[in-house]
């Protein structure tokens, strides 16, 4: 029986103009995202690597100079993207993708991708995963609003009950005629992107099966929930017209309404502080200490640097810095390096906690909308969500602190008060080694994503369920 | 007999509890807009502040040392000397230091450049939310100048700000969609409309005024929210009594006019198509997706496309290879000396040190220019593309203007840095030719560094730029009106037939 209804509810659909138009239109949109996305990534790509290599040997081919003005040259580093930014761009476009690591100043990644775009960028962009969380919903809300309402419109569902069709037969079967029509969809979008995948790009992790596969489950958990939130509705409607008004309402709300009214809510109540708030409380710490801090990060600066010279007369048993036998300056200036580095690390720990308070605020709007925790995870095991910059933002600092160890302990061992004058070059250089990105690994990604899973997972089940109770109750 | 009906259906709008509700919704949409607008303009002008505060700090605390050194050269009748300035106050014991010209406007001291918000600012976010409004603008090379980072979670911009110009673009189509979609298949599905058709009323006269009755209810809500927005903001940022802040609401009144009126007119069009009510929502929502998601998406893709923005990357590289082919002019001797920290070298080196500083930073500006240009031409390439296909989606050429009224455009964004860059000249040439003829500053002079500001706003300019796109919408609306209306002749009354 329940065959018997899939093939002619899918028979309905397909012969009727208008599926025939959104699955081509779908289809239309599926492969220019994919190609464009497949087009972006691979340029961003190229770009990124030959800055990155570019970047060494501007490092190593630095002319000969004082070590720490070779730390004030230092390095950049350049946000690589992950494999699947192709299909899912997430927040890369408006996340810092290049960070100079200098002596002395701890500087943000900088340089937002949507800066150089037009206005109209921020209408969104069109990615495959764009289409799959806004548009296909839309086109399952369209196929599958008047299965049941449709039917109780022309009088035919008071016919077939009346010839004892079971209401489950009859739901499952308008769950595989509807769910075959999407397949239409569905299916050439996961073969292309897992085309593109296996064929196209080199990977850039071992992950990358695993990380698609999960990414396929969390899509087809989101398609079903609306598959059957849409049955569900249809079932307990008066009419076909009230069942679509009432999905098409809770759609726009899910997918333009509660991602902004989201974002702004957390804002709202976890405050994100301005460039020049940052600095200047970060720079007032430095001065003053940092308190309750250990060591001699909580005295003030001037304390902390008196001190260690101090010692260092006493350990030579000098009067003066002039007559110490090590170079005072250098000594002094990596005490203050390492003082700075544990300040701006409470710092952007800081920064990092409201940000990701913020996204833990935003995610628990996820009840009430199923786009919201689909997009994190989606983002999450694309590699293009917070979590992946902060991890580059991360090992550039681990980086920048190194560098510029490296370089003043070259300037220490080399020379004396009486002889400060030292330059090196590419050998010296050639001693710290090249930044490198590590990407978070598939567990870190995931990290904070379990509240997602369970809200993805309830989305699932809870709309099941309410179609199978709505049918239950079916009137005719 | 128009009016009749108008008074009649603003009856019926008022007694239905949809209808209501969704005013209801759109106020308090409105009202949340609004509050989140004026949130992001506050958080701006907070940045800007203490921004403002620490570089006067910083001003203040190297004049007062300048100060005690002057003090201290005339009570001990030495002479003053041109000298390097420290980065740190002098030690105890240490004499005051002097100072000179090429490290105060060089190193110490920086002038926060504002751009200023307006009196709409509180109605979008636009693209105000991608870089400070600010500049800090001292002696080093330009491209210092254009990364206007401001900190903000990259997840909040990819989801973008819930303000006025979102409320307008994406929500008021709907609601105009809710109230048009069975204006008359209703009426006709029903049975009452071959009976209303009865009077001597005609039928565009009968959707005429079923339009109006709509497009004035909605206005009023509109209207009234739009003021208690502008009351709001303007008034709490200072501004409500600049006549400006008045032209640029007028402004923004018309233009959402003129969009419900393509909304509305769209929502005639399908009713005179004269298929069922469900399929006109179908339709509706159809349009609402393609013109307000799908068309603006593809504009952006095809822009992005075929006038991609070149690199940032790039960019770092360049300036660095800049960078590197300067320094490898430089001299062995002078290298040695490098150690960007003036204070360290006697008197001779020191002036050598920031002479090639200088220097280099002009060699470097030439050398990246090229470089530094394509941004702002792509961006060109890219925005001219845009003007020509905005016209496919009155929502692209709503949120253009919208951002250019409310001053939160890229043009206006791109002007102000212009200015900024001018003044970074106007800078370097008050402490260069000082530095160089090494003269010695006196504390009286702080006042008379130069101060940046931003030149008064001609709203003809704005004008300019949002006249082509009021024309187009204009177009499009009369358009689409005509044509639904001519529709209508053949619209047949009765079902069935």
């Amino acid at each position: 029986m329940i065959g018997v209804i899939a093939k002619k509810e899918f028979l309905c659909l397909v012969r009727d103009g208008r599926f025939k138009w959104s699955v081509a239109i779908m289809l239309l949109l599926l492969l220019t995202s994919f190609a464009t996305g497949f087009q972006r990534y691979q340029s961003l790509h190229e770009t990124r690597e030959s800055a990155q290599e570019r970047d060494v040997e501007q490092w190593l081919d630095q002319d000969v100079k004082n070590p720490h003005m070779a730390a004030h040259f230092g390095n950049y580093a350049y946000k690589p993207q992950g494999t699947l930014a192709f299909f899912d761009s997430g927040i890369d476009n408006y996340a810092g993708t290049t960070l100079w690591m200098e002596a002395h100043k701890t500087n943000f990644a900088q340089n937002r991708p949507a800066e150089d775009n037009g206005a109209v960028s921020r209408f969104g962009d069109l990615t495959p995963s764009m289409i799959l969380q806004v548009l296909l919903p839309l086109v399952i809300i369209l196929l599958g609003f008047s299965a049941f309402a449709g039917e109780r419109d022309s009088g035919t569902l008071r016919q077939v009950m009346s010839l004892g069709v079971r209401p489950s037969d009859l739901l499952w079967g308008k769950f595989l005629g509807v769910g075959a029509a999407i397949s239409l969809i569905v299916v050439p979008a996961v073969v292309i992107g897992a085309a593109i995948l296996a064929f196209s790009l080199k990977s850039d992790s071992q992950e990358l099966g695993s990380r698609a596969g999960l990414l396929l489950i969390a899509y087809l958990i989101y398609v079903l929930a609306f598959l059957f939130l849409t049955l569900g509705v249809s079932a307990v409607a008066r009419s076909a017209k009230t069942a679509l008004v009432i999905l098409i309402g809770f759609w726009a709300f899910a997918s333009f309404l509660m991602p902004k009214a989201a974002s702004d809510i957390s804002k709202l109540a976890v405050v994100t502080p301005t460039f020049s708030e940052f600095y200047k409380d970060a720079k007032a710490t430095s001065a003053n200490g940092l308190k309750g801090a250990e060591g001699r990060v909580s005295m003030p600066q001037s304390d902390h640097v008196e001190l260690v010279r101090q010692e260092l007369l006493a350990q030579y048993n000098v009067a003066t810095v002039r007559d110490l036998p090590v170079y005072w300056v250098g000594i002094s200036m990596q005490v203050l390096e390492e003082r700075d580095y544990v300040i701006y690390q409470k710092f952007l720990g800081d920064l990092r906690d409201v940000f990701f308070s913020q996204q833990k605020l935003q995610d628990a709007f996820g009840f009430i909308s199923p786009l919201l925790p689909v997009r994190s995870l989606s983002m999450a095991l694309s590699g293009t969500s917070l979590i992946d910059q902060e991890q580059f933002n991360q090992t550039a600092q681990d980086f920048r602190i190194k560098m510029i160890t490296d370089m003043n302990n070259e300037l220490i061992d080399n020379t004396t008060m009486k002889d400060p004058l030292h330059v090196s070059g590419r050998e010296v250089f050639a001693k710290v080694p090249p930044y490198q990105y590590v990407p978070p690994t598939l567990s870190q990604s995931m990290q904070n994503q379990t509240q997602n899973i369970i809200l993805l997972a309830l989305w699932g089940l809870l709309s099941l369920l309410f179609a199978v109770m709505a049918v239950k109750r079916l009137h005719v | 007999m128009l009016k009749i009906i108008i008074q009649h259906e603003i009856r019926l709008l008022m007694r239905s509890s949809a209808a209501l509700f969704m005013l209801a919704l759109l106020t308090v949409a409105m009202m949340f807009g609004a509050w989140n607008g004026y949130r992001a303009v506050e958080r701006k002008n907070t940045s800007v502040d203490v921004a403002v505060e620490v570089e006067g700090q910083i001003k203040q605390n190297v004049r007062d040392e300048l100060i005690a050194y002057e003090k201290y050269t005339e009570e001990r009748n030495l002479p003053r000397v041109f000298a390097p300035v420290s980065h740190t106050k002098p030690r105890v014991g240490q004499s005051p230091q002097g100072t000179n010209a090429g490290a105060v406007g060089g190193e110490l001291l920086k002038e926060v450049a504002i751009l200023p918000p307006t009196g709409l600012s509180a109605f979008a976010v636009g693209q105000s939310d991608l870089q400070r409004t600010y500049t800090y603008v001292d002696m080093k090379n330009k491209f210092n100048m254009s990364d206007n980072y401001e900190i903000e979670n990259p997840l909040n911009l990819t989801a973008g700000t819930f303000d006025i110009a979102f409320v307008i673009l994406f929500i008021l189509p709907v609601f105009i969609i809710a109230l048009t979609y069975d204006m008359l298949s209703n009426e006709k599905e029903s049975g009452t409309l071959a009976l209303a058709m009865t009077q001597p009323v005609s039928l565009r006269t009968f959707m005429a005024a079923k339009l109006l009755s709509r497009l004035m209810v909605l206005m009023v809500v509109i209207l009234a929210m739009g003021l208690i927005a502008l009351v709001f903001s303007a008034g709490k940022l200072g501004m409500l009594e600049q006549g400006s802040t008045w032209m640029r609401f007028s402004l923004w009144v018309a233009i959402v006019f003129l969009y419900s009126l393509f909304w509305f007119a769209l929502g005639v069009l399908v009713n005179a198509l004269n298929k069922d009510s469900e399929t006109n929502a179908t339709v509706l929502a159809g349009s609402w997706l393609v013109f307000v998601v799908i068309l603006p998406a593809l504009i952006n893709l095809a822009a992005t496309t075929f006038h991609p923005a070149p690199s940032r990357m790039d960019l770092k590289v360049a300036i660095r290879e800049a960078t590197s082919a300067a320094e490898k002019t430089a001299d062995e001797t002078t290298k040695a000396y490098f150690t960007d920290h003036v204070e360290m070298l006697p008197d001779k080196d020191s002036i050598t040190y920031l002479e090639v500083f200088l220097a280099r930073q002009i060699a470097l500006e030439k050398a990246v220019e090229p470089v530094f240009a394509d941004f702002r031409f792509q961006q060109d390439k890219q925005e001219s593309f845009v003007s020509w296909f905005q016209y496919l989606s009155p929502t692209v050429v709503m949120q253009l203007a919208l951002n250019e009224i409310s001053g939160v455009s890229t043009k206006r964004y791109n002007d102000y840095m212009d200015t900024v860059y001018e003044f970074h000249d106007v800078w370097r040439q008050y402490f260069t030719p000082k530095y160089l003829r090494q003269e010695i500053l006196e504390s009286s002079m702080y006042d008379d560094f130069p101060t940046y500001t931003y030149p008064k706003e001609n709203l003809t300019t704005v004008l300019e730029r949002v006249v082509p796109s009021v024309i187009g919408l204009l177009l499009i609306v009369v358009g689409v009106t005509a044509y639904a209306f001519s529709r209508l002749r053949r619209f047949s009354v009765r079902e069935g037939s």
